[in-house]
Parts: structure tokens; C-alpha cells; sequence
């Protein structure tokens, strides 16, 4: 085992870890985003054929 | 009298070049006979082969020795063809020796006893088969596998390549269906950080530590991306552990796993039927993902460009011919060039030396570390859900797609019959491949 600079190992272990989560997180909002778009798109498209 | 002319390989071959023909040998068995990954481990196992055999060149760099300052050559150390370990002294300059800093043997000598020489003069032609950093040691590819290897890999052509045939295999259908299984991918990552912290525990650089822990991803496209830009000294050696153990997820996966839960917990019943998801919304996603993912994390552009692209091919519809190759031909053809060159960076001199198995037992518990956060942080998440969910789906967020889904569905089978995780569990398998991208992006952005 040798030394090494542990503030700067912490923080690309933390920091890495929590850009993966919030990143992922980000996204699962954008997946419910463009599930509502998409499904506003549907009703908009369901309403102009009735109409 | 023939082979009196010819200069064969025998003179050269040693125990290391014998063990690594064994090793390859193995690899074959297991790809042939035990059905492991055979697609991968048949080629990487004739690779080994092939740059064990001296002389065949395969795997060759051309490195020139220069003098760093003017002086007479007093003596040479290393005659031609002579093998040497690296920081080998292959002649004296003015009484002070001059080393070579790869290993390999003197392909052509250029000076003799008694001749001046300038600052900066090609003294020797040195043939190794050392990966290098090639700003400290530049060489230059000469074999076949080499090529492949310098042009194709180093220059990070094929591991992108690979990602968008597999964005073109990915149905992220499951995943949109219940995006919060992606914390599940995410929580896995933790297997990365932990092994990079060991690694630097044992003495790894930061840059061979942010290579070994990405093994935990269980993407080889990933691992050999950032090993490449990072440590390529170590490729061989992360390449193999990642891709063997994505073939041991069977064995490596289910201990855990049943070591954090209770029987009562892995038999948590999910309804098989997830909910339909929208055409628009399958081609949106790689769309918007790109987009929110580059611009947070700008190195990991090629692995999740090239994964989204080669998913919009998937799933606009309209591009049937290029999706279809992708997930074909191009991979196939691509796979070959990376085994095979990934094979060939394993000649005894590179990988027979401690710090090669120090790696493959840090990229295990890299794999188990991140099956266990999985697993863990679904239990975490069960604490907050009012429809719990089946922790053992969680061990799938280790990638290794969609084999770690495939050994949950086996688990939650046993436990209960009445369900079916595979689909729940191909959530966190393919968020857990954008996560592994995001963090090797995360490390070639602070350590590249």
C-alpha cells in the first residue's frame, strides 16, 4: 500500500458518483416529460380526428 | 540446413510465452466448450496465441532510441535480436549507459564503437510489444494486431463503434416504462468508485485506478475506451477481467445477492405487465438523453453519442437497413478487430507480473461491489414505496446486459414461481450501461 491524495480521490469518488445520480435523475424526469408530451400529442391527434 | 537460414522462433521462447499460450488456450475452452461469451473469449484466446509465438510480429511497435546529448559510442551492450527487460542498458555513451524504456529486442543497430554521435541521432531500432504512452514513448505500429490496435483502439474508433451497435440492441422499453429503476443503474456505480479507491490503496496510479474500477461497469466498450485513454499499459488485463467476469455474472451475481436479502425479500412479487410505452416516446428519448448527458458530462460524447445514435436507428422506423447492420454485420466485424488486438496485448512480457492479477481480483470485487449497492439501495428505495419492489432486480443495475437480468429472472423464479423480473430487471441492466458511460466519462474528464 502506498499513499495517495485522499481529498482528491474523495472527490472524484463522490463527485463521480453523484454526477451518475444526477444525471440519471435528470433523465427519469425527462422520461416522464416526453411521456406526458407524448401523451398530450395523442389527445391533441384523438380530439383533430373527432373534430 | 534450412533452418540454419531461417531465423525461427524457438530461440526466443520462454515460460511466460508457454503460460500465456495456456491461458489463451483456456479462454478457448471456456468460449467452446462451456459456451462462456464465446463470441469474445475465442478470439481474445487466439489473440494470446498469436503474440505469444516470437517473432510473428503480430503485435510489433518500432520504438528509435535516440541519443539525448552528443558523445562517442564506447561499447554496445545488446547485439542484435538480443531479448531485454525494460530500463536495459543497450550501449554506453561517454562512459554513461543509455537504456531503453520498453522491452522487446534490438531490431537494427546504427552506430558502432569508436563513432560520434549527435544530440537527437537514431541510435538503435528497438521492436516491443509494450503498450506506451505515447507522449512520453512514441512508437510506431508494425504488425497487424498493432495497427489494429493503435488506429482502431488507441485512437478510439471501435469501443464508440461498439456502443452503437449495442444502442441498436437496446430496447429501453422496461426502463421508460419505470424510470426510477434507473437510480437502481446508478447506485450499482458505486462498485466503480469502490474499486478505485482500493486501487489506489495498492499503489495504482489515478489513472490505472480510474481504469480498474470501471471494470465494475461490465462494459467492455467502456473499460477498453477509458483504459485506452488512461492507463493502455493495463489494457490487457482490464479487457479480460471485465470480459470474463460479464461471463461469470452467473456465478458471481447470485451470492451476493442472497447474502443481503432474506428469502421473504427475494420473493417480492412484481407484476410482469409493465405499462405500454409510446413509439414517440422510445424515439425521443436517445433525442433528449444525448443531449442532457453531453452536456453535463462532454467527455462521455462518444460512448453515449454513439449509443443514442445507434438507438434512434432502432427505433425511428425508418432506418431499418442501418439498424439492422449495426446490429449485425458491424458488430461483428468490429468485435473481431477488438478481441483479436485485445488478445494481442497480452504477450508474456506485458501481462505476466503481479500488478496483472492484483487487477483481475479488484475487477471481481469491483463487479460484486456494484451488485451489492444495487441490491442494497433497492432495499433502500422498498423503505419509501408504497408497491416494493424486488430487490434482486437492483443486482442487475451491474450492466453485463442483459445476461445480470437474465440470472435475476432465474433468482426470483426459484423463490417465487408466479414471477417474472426480467423485464423489471432490464431497467437498471441498461441504465446501468449509460451509468457506467457517464462515470468513465466522469474519469477521462478529470484524469484524461
Amino acid at each position: 500500500m502506498t499513499g495517495f491524495d485522499t481529498d482528491f480521490a474523495l472527490t472524484i469518488a463522490v463527485g463521480g458518483l453523484g454526477v451518475v445520480f444526477l444525471i440519471l435523475i435528470v433523465l427519469s424526469f425527462a422520461i416522464g416529460i416526453t411521456r406526458r408530451f407524448s401523451e398530450w400529442m395523442d389527445r391533441k391527434q384523438v380530439s383533430g380526428n373527432s373534430k | 540446413m534450412l533452418f540454419g537460414l531461417l531465423e525461427t522462433g524457438f530461440i526466443y521462447f520462454y515460460w511466460g510465452n508457454a503460460l500465456m499460450i495456456l491461458i489463451g488456450g483456456l479462454l478457448i475452452f471456456l468460449g467452446i466448450s462451456k459456451k462462456m461469451e464465446p463470441l469474445l473469449l475465442v478470439p481474445i484466446g487466439f489473440g494470446i496465441i498469436l503474440v505469444n509465438l516470437p517473432l510473428g510480429g503480430l503485435m510489433d511497435y518500432r520504438y528509435e532510441l535516440t541519443a539525448e546529448r552528443p558523445g562517442v559510442v564506447q561499447e554496445i551492450v545488446m547485439d542484435e535480436s538480443t531479448r531485454f527487460s525494460e530500463n536495459a542498458a543497450i550501449l554506453r555513451l561517454d562512459g554513461e549507459a543509455v537504456s531503453s524504456p520498453v522491452h522487446g529486442r534490438v531490431k537494427k543497430l546504427l552506430v558502432e564503437p569508436g563513432q560520434s554521435v549527435e544530440a537527437g541521432q537514431v541510435l538503435a531500432v528497438i521492436t516491443t510489444t509494450m503498450q506506451t504512452d505515447q507522449a512520453l514513448i512514441p512508437t510506431e505500429p508494425e504488425g497487424l494486431l498493432s495497427r489494429i490496435f493503435a488506429f482502431g483502439i488507441m485512437w478510439h474508433i471501435i469501443p464508440p463503434l461498439i456502443f452503437l451497435s449495442l444502442g441498436a440492441l437496446t430496447d429501453f422499453g422496461p426502463m421508460l416504462a419505470n424510470p426510477r429503476t434507473m437510480l437502481l443503474g446508478a447506485a450499482s456505480q458505486f462498485g466503480v468508485y469502490f474499486a478505485f479507491f482500493l486501487s489506489l490503496f495498492f499503489g495504482f496510479t489515478f489513472q490505472e485506478a480510474g481504469s480498474i474500477g470501471i471494470i465494475g461497469g461490465a462494459e467492455g466498450p467502456t473499460t477498453i475506451f477509458v483504459t485506452a485513454t488512461l492507463a493502455p499499459h493495463i489494457i490487457g488485463a482490464t479487457a479480460v477481467a471485465c470480459y470474463s467476469y460479464m461471463a461469470l455474472v452467473p456465478i458471481i451475481i447470485p451470492p451476493v445477492a442472497r447474502l443481503l436479502t432474506t428469502k421473504k425479500e427475494r420473493g417480492i412479487y412484481m407484476k410482469p405487465q409493465l405499462r405500454p410505452v409510446a413509439r414517440r416516446e422510445k424515439i425521443l428519448f436517445p433525442l433528449v438523453s444525448a443531449v442532457i448527458v453531453i452536456l453535463l458530462v462532454p467527455s462521455s460524447a462518444p460512448l453515449i453519442g454513439c449509443f443514442m445514435v445507434g438507438n434512434l436507428f432502432r427505433e425511428c422506423g425508418v432506418v431499418e437497413r442501418l439498424s439492422k447492420t449495426s446490429q449485425t454485420v458491424f458488430i461483428d466485424v468490429l468485435t473481431i478487430f477488438i478481441t483479436l488486438a485485445i488478445g494481442g496485448t497480452m504477450a508474456a512480457e506485458n501481462f505476466l507480473n503481479p500488478a496483472t492479477l492484483l487487477i483481475l481480483v479488484l475487477g471481481v470485487v469491483s463487479f460484486a461491489a456494484a451488485a451489492a449497492a444495487g441490491v442494497l439501495f433497492a432495499k433502500f428505495m422498498n423503505l419509501f414505496l408504497k408497491e416494493k419492489i424486488n430487490p434482486l432486480i437492483g443486482a442487475a443495475g451491474v450492466s453485463a446486459v442483459p445476461m445480470a437480468a437474465r440470472v435475476v429472472q432465474v433468482m426470483g423464479q426459484k423463490e417465487n414461481r408466479q414471477n417474472y423480473l426480467l423485464m423489471h430487471a432490464m431497467g437498471p441492466n441498461v441504465a446501468g450501461a449509460i451509468g457506467a458511460a457517464i462515470a468513465g466519462g466522469v474519469f477521462i474528464g478529470i484524469l484524461g
